[in-house]
């Protein structure tokens, strides 16, 4: 689940910031990349909250 | 696997076999202490994990630590500490080992460099120590600079979020790191320096904005004493080396590649700016003994092993006439084969720090112990798993908050035949009664030590 949550963030932060690179990624590299950027924006997020 | 390369493109079937193959072996070597030993198995900071993990929970007020940003959501999610420990531990070395393939591939526009590079990671020991001894936060951010890499190459803005959560999660690995994008912006072009001074600015101005008490607190040691791991174990910190190989060790597993990475660095060090600095920045980093600087080891690992996969790509691929072509490429199966059977024997030959016993019965002592909150550990191997499992304050040579003794006054009380100077030397602590993990070592207190268990003593005093 957590994984989940963390990887859909991710998902959706390379396709706002990165649409025109995000048609050109390959499977392998989108999911490694969106849980990548999904985990960093909660690390962020998470100093400020915690 | 000779014929696999008959072609001069690999196929994506032939990419995503020798890829899976190497994640399997990279999850063989990293499963098999775990089966033997379950959570022992792992190395020394595993304790200390655990205690943080928890510790944002038990503990408010303290200043947070920056892992606990990671830690924290999991535990909000719903994951127990124990799948965050493992589960999630194994997971970020899966992703560690895709995201290296992936850099790899975009830097060198080939796969067979990504793939040799990714065979050479999953056989390095110096790789499999870094993830047996459990540097959580380093092993977090060894992903996170990889992505960096990527993001690097892609000219993208969300290197901003990346060396953030760099310079969260564990600042240390940021030093290299960002003192390689400095270089760079020497040797890049105009685009990329533009680029670079936005993404490095920003985030150093965010980081500090966000993160300031924690690095506060460093930047306070780290002044005192120069940043050097020998003005730390001068006044007795000698963990701050980095807890991690040397020049010998690193030597000795990386002796069949290291020449091959040499050769590959030559050849390749003005089409790699980035990657050669980043290289010798780490180099540097270990000559200069800067504070924890065994753990850049790891790193210079890394961009070796990857300029040896671009050596022995191009040998691969260059080498004329079939005769030698065969004995070449014959060459470098064996070259991987050695490395994969080196990696096999030195993982199944590992022994733990602590055996599964010492750790159940170091679970136990919440259960056991009910009259004191201190805990004082005889040998220091057992210090972070009773920091982390015991629930208790621990008392520990050379480590934590609670020791009293220095390093001549432990020598004392573990080399004295005399009880009664131990006694006398305990009594210090004014608590009573205390408690002795004594673990699997032969310390005893003769007649005034009362065995809890055969791991356990407790005194009166």
């Amino acid at each position: 689940m957590s994984f989940l949550i963390i990887f859909l963030l991710g998902l959706s932060l390379v396709y706002l910031f990165e649409k025109d690179k995000f048609k050109s990624f390959e499977y392998v590299e989108l999911v490694v990349v969106s849980f990548g950027v999904g985990l960093c924006a909660l690390v962020v997020f998470g100093v400020v909250v915690f | 696997m000779l014929g696999l390369f008959k072609k001069s493109k690999l196929q994506s079937w032939q990419e995503y076999l020798i890829l899976g193959f190497g994640l399997f072996f990279y999850l063989f070597t990293h499963l098999w202490m775990w089966f033997e030993y379950g959570m022992a198995g792992f190395g020394y900071d595993t304790g200390i994990y655990r205690h943080h993990i928890l510790g944002y929970f038990n503990s408010p007020g303290v200043i947070p630590f920056g892992f606990s940003a990671f830690s924290n959501w999991l535990m909000l999610f719903g994951d127990s500490v124990y799948t965050i420990m493992f589960g999630w531990y194994l997971l970020i070395s899966v992703f560690i080992l895709l995201a290296l393939y992936i850099v790899v591939k975009k830097y060198f526009q080939s796969a067979l460099v990504a793939l040799l590079a990714v065979l050479l990671f999953v056989s390095s020991i110096v790789q499999f120590e870094f993830f047996w001894w459990y540097y959580y936060r380093q092993f977090l951010t060894l992903f996170f600079i990889l992505l960096a890499f990527l993001f690097i190459h892609y000219r993208s803005y969300l290197l901003i979020l990346i060396l953030l959560a760099i310079g969260i999660i564990h600042p240390l690995s940021l030093i290299p790191l960002g003192l390689s994008l400095i270089v760079y912006l020497f040797f890049a072009d105009k685009k990329t320096r533009k680029f670079l001074f936005i993404s490095g600015g920003t985030s150093f101005i965010l980081l500090l904005v966000l993160n300031w008490r924690e690095l506060l607190v460093y930047a306070q040691d780290f002044l005192h004493y120069r940043g050097l791991a020998e003005n730390f174990a001068q006044a007795g910190y000698h963990e701050f080396t980095g807890q991690f190989i040397g020049w010998g060790d690193w030597l000795r597993y990386s002796a069949f590649y290291l020449p091959f990475g040499l050769v590959g660095l030559v050849r390749y060090f003005k089409k790699q700016k980035l990657l050669t600095i980043f290289l010798l920045v780490n180099i540097l980093l270990i000559l200069f003994k800067m504070v924890f600087y065994r753990r850049f080891f790891v790193f210079v690992d890394l961009a070796l092993i990857i300029f040896v996969a671009v050596f022995l790509r191009d040998v691969w691929e260059k080498v004329r006439g079939k005769k030698h072509r065969l004995l070449i490429h014959i060459g470098i199966v064996l070259l991987v084969v050695v490395c994969l059977g080196r990696a096999t024997i030195h993982v199944v030959n590992k022994k733990p720090l602590i055996y599964p016993a010492e750790l159940e019965s170091i679970k136990s002592i919440p259960d056991l112990v009910t009259d004191s909150d201190y805990i004082v550990s005889i040998n220091s191997k057992y210090s972070p798993w009773l920091y982390g499992y015991s629930d208790k304050k621990v008392i520990a040579p050379g480590l934590f908050e609670y020791n009293q003794w220095n390093k001549e006054e432990w020598n004392k009380f573990w080399y004295t035949g005399n009880n009664e100077v131990r006694l006398e030397m305990l009594k210090e602590y004014d608590m009573s009664p205390m408690y002795i993990y004594r673990g699997g070592t032969n310390f005893n207190l003769g007649s005034e030590g009362v065995y809890i268990n055969r791991f356990l003593l407790r005194v009166n005093l």
